[in-house]
């Protein structure tokens, strides 16, 4: 492959190795029990694995977004969720070293980049993840402290984060042209006045306990408000070329799989393999979508190690994550017959997870939309 | 401490199905099967790790194999060894544990002196087990094999695992220690530590470079060990009906399974 070598083989195969020993054994109790990650993430940041593509003044060992790619197709391969859930630490990570004060990527920063605590997002509200002036969490100077209070919905993790990096609203109105009456402020969950609400039964991405969290007069201090909420906000949208990674390494399994069962399921002394081309050929046409798809998504990776962090193709890239997964989730069930619709096969999994991905961190539709504004 | 490390590059065990023996020269054919750290060896690394980590010092790992050995190097380096020496040369080659044990002494010798040298306990490929007390006569140090776990208490100490149970020895240092998959749990390499092995020193040598070599004790010539003849086993599947009553279905059950425990030769 054009983007390894030596440095970036070592990386893959301790991924490789960490997704089959780590994460392998969790994937089945996340999808059944909603069971916590949470260990296995903290012990991924005491590895390292968050460090890239970190800046080195936030704790990481800079820009090289092909060994973040390889990180979140490694984990795509073996559980969707948990992919998901390494992708979010990064794209949380990667505008803070633009966007925060210096004692607060000390005191939050880093600990999340090392895995000592976990960082979550408390953004969107009932009210929907783009409508931000009808947004009802409010925060009201008072002193040097901030009071907040409010909710969220459809908050990833909702009971299992150290540190929520919650949207609040701090004027009546935002001023869209200096950009003020929107702020982000770290709230630590030990806060007396934060608690979590229902924790919701999705269709996929199960094990990420997405729920409601609630805010009622949680004090921060001043120096807890990010100085540039919008460098954070802004900043997220590259980081979205991620999905792309945990859905190629999705596809990847699911084909690898399939061809494993095709192969190996002898009937009337042969295999499905060997007597039916037209099984074979469609399977080989995943793998060319999937060829073309790694490519688009390393080409990407490799323009951003150059410094060109385009947010139209990270979105389309976002926007073919769902769509390929469950394309390749749908043929695969069917060419593996009865197997295929079997929970522990592990493929059906991915063919619910696509349609969750498709909503988390904006709905793919929004960057149609944004990339039809830009035409 | 000053540890040493002996890593031997072996066959990625996920392709055992796929290796061959050369019938003319009874060697394993490894073309295109990707090599790895051999799964002992790994420990034996982990060993190393924890040692330094309780007692500070530096890690070095050795090999002795083929130039592409060195990246199998290259991934104890990942792991968090501190330098690395590769003794490559056909003069080398073919050798057998006695020829191996005297080549790894003489590029430990060449490299520096060591308080511990850790071993696989026996290699996943060839696994005589032979090489770690091999090279600790060779060293002249003392050496034990077999261990289950290696462990600092003002002396290393070193339990090995025996057919009737275990047995705890302080050993003397310098010491060889052959060490057992049982002693430890190995890490994950940090991304950190990997992306600092490309700066540490990899050095490959070839026999010319280590000095008093003894031409009677290297490679295949020295090698008092040959191949003998080599057999392919073969094996079929071969699905046999069995009819009769419960008991006599158990009977002839049991009758071709106490059969095929028996070899052929035998029968
Ligand atoms: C099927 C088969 C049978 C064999 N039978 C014999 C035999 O009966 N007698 C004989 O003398 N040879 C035999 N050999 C050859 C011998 O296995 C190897 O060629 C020899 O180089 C090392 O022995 P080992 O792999 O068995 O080592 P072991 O003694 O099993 O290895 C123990 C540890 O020593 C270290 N070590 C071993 N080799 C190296 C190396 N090259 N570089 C660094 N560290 C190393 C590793 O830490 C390893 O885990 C056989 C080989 C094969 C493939
Ligand atoms: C699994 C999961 C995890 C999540 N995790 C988090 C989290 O950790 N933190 C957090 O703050 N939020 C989180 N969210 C919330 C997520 O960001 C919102 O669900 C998302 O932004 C869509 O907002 P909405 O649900 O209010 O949909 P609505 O705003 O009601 O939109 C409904 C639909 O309308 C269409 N639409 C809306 N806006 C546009 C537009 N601009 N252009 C074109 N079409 C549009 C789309 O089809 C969209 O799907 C998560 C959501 C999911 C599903």
């Amino acid at each position: 492959m054009w983007y390894l070598n030596e440095e970036r083989r070592l990386l893959q195969k301790t991924f490789r190795s960490y997704a089959q020993k780590r994460v392998r054994p969790l994937a089945l109790e996340m999808e059944d029990n909603d069971a916590s990650s949470r260990e296995a993430l903290l012990e991924m940041g005491k590895l390292g694995m968050f460090t890239m593509p970190v800046a080195e003044s936030c704790g990481g060992t800079g820009p090289d977004y092909i060994s973040w790619g390889l990180l979140l197709e490694e984990l795509g391969k073996e559980s969707a969720t948990f992919g998901f859930l390494a992708l979010l630490r990064q794209v949380f990570n990667g505008p803070m070293s633009a966007a925060c004060s210096e004692e607060q990527i000390r005191k939050y920063v880093i600990p999340a980049v090392n895995g000592e605590i976990l960082m979550g997002l408390a953004g969107n509200e009932p009210a929907g993840g783009n409508d931000l002036m009808e947004y009802q969490t409010k925060a009201v100077r008072d002193g040097d402290d901030w009071i907040i209070n409010g909710g969220k919905v459809l908050v990833t993790q909702a009971d299992e984060v150290d540190v929520f990096m919650v949207i609040a609203l701090t004027r009546d109105q935002i001023d869209f042209t200096t950009m003020q009456g929107l702020d982000i402020f770290f709230v630590p969950t030990s806060d007396p006045g934060f608690s979590v609400g229902h924790i919701e039964h999705k269709v996929g991405l199960n094990g990420s306990r997405t729920g409601s969290v609630y805010f009622d007069n949680c004090r921060v201090s001043e120096s807890d408000r990010i100085p540039n909420p919008w460098g954070i906000l802004m900043g997220f949208g590259p980081e979205l070329s991620g999905y792309a990674a945990l859905a190629l390494g999705g596809a990847e399994s699911m084909i690898a799989k399939t061809a494993d069962y095709l192969k190996n399921r002898i009937q009337m002394g042969r295999s499905l393999w060997d007597t039916h081309q037209a099984a074979r050929h469609d399977l080989a046409k995943l793998q060319m979508e999937v060829y073309n798809f790694r490519n688009a998504l390393y080409g990407h990776l490799a323009n951003r190690n150059c410094g060109i962090h385009d947010s139209l193709e990270a979105g389309a890239l976002k926007a073919a994550t769902g769509p390929l997964m469950e394309k390749v989730a749908s043929e695969c069930m069917l060419l593996m017959g009865g197997t295929g619709v079997i929970h522990e096969t592990g493929i059906e999994r991915y063919y619910r997870d696509a349609k969750a991905l498709q909503i988390a961190c904006f709905s793919d539709k929004t960057f149609v939309d944004t990339v039809a504004g830009s035409l | 401490m000053n540890i040493a490390v002996c890593i031997k590059s072996v066959p990625d065990p996920e392709f055992y199905d796929k290796i061959t023996l050369d019938p003319q020269t009874k060697r394993l054919v490894r073309d295109g099967i990707p090599a790895v750290i051999g799964e002992a060896d790994t420990h034996a690394l982990e060993a190393a790790l924890r040692l330094k980590e309780e007692l500070g010092g530096e890690i070095t790992v050795v090999s002795m194999g083929p130039p592409a050995a060195r990246d199998q190097l290259m991934e104890a380096l990942a792991m968090g060894a501190d330098r690395a020496f590769l003794i490559s040369d056909r003069k080398v080659g073919g050798a057998d544990s006695l020829a191996t044990s005297y080549t790894l002494s003489m590029l430990l010798k060449k490299t520096g002196t060591y308080d511990v040298i850790l071993a696989g306990n026996e290699s996943a490929d060839g696994s005589t087990a032979h090489v770690p007390s091999q090279l600790g006569v060779w060293m002249g140090a003392s050496h034990a094999a077999n261990a289950v776990d290696v462990s600092w208490d003002q002396g290393i100490v070193v339990t090995r695992k025996f057919e009737s149970g275990l047995g705890r020895y302080r050993l003397k240092t310098p010491c060889v220690i052959g060490v057992t998959g049982a002693a430890n749990e190995v890490r994950f390499a940090n991304v950190r530590t990997i992306l600092a092995a490309k700066n540490k020193p990899l050095v490959i040598y070839s026999a010319a470079d280590l000095e008093d070599l003894d031409e009677n004790y290297l490679g295949l010539k020295g090698s008092p060990s040959q191949n003998g003849e080599v057999e392919t086993m073969e094996s079929s599947k071969q699905c046999v009906m069995i009819t009769g009553t419960e008991s006599e279905i158990a009977q002839k059950l049991a009758d071709i399974l106490r059969q095929s425990a028996v070899r052929k030769e035998e029968a």
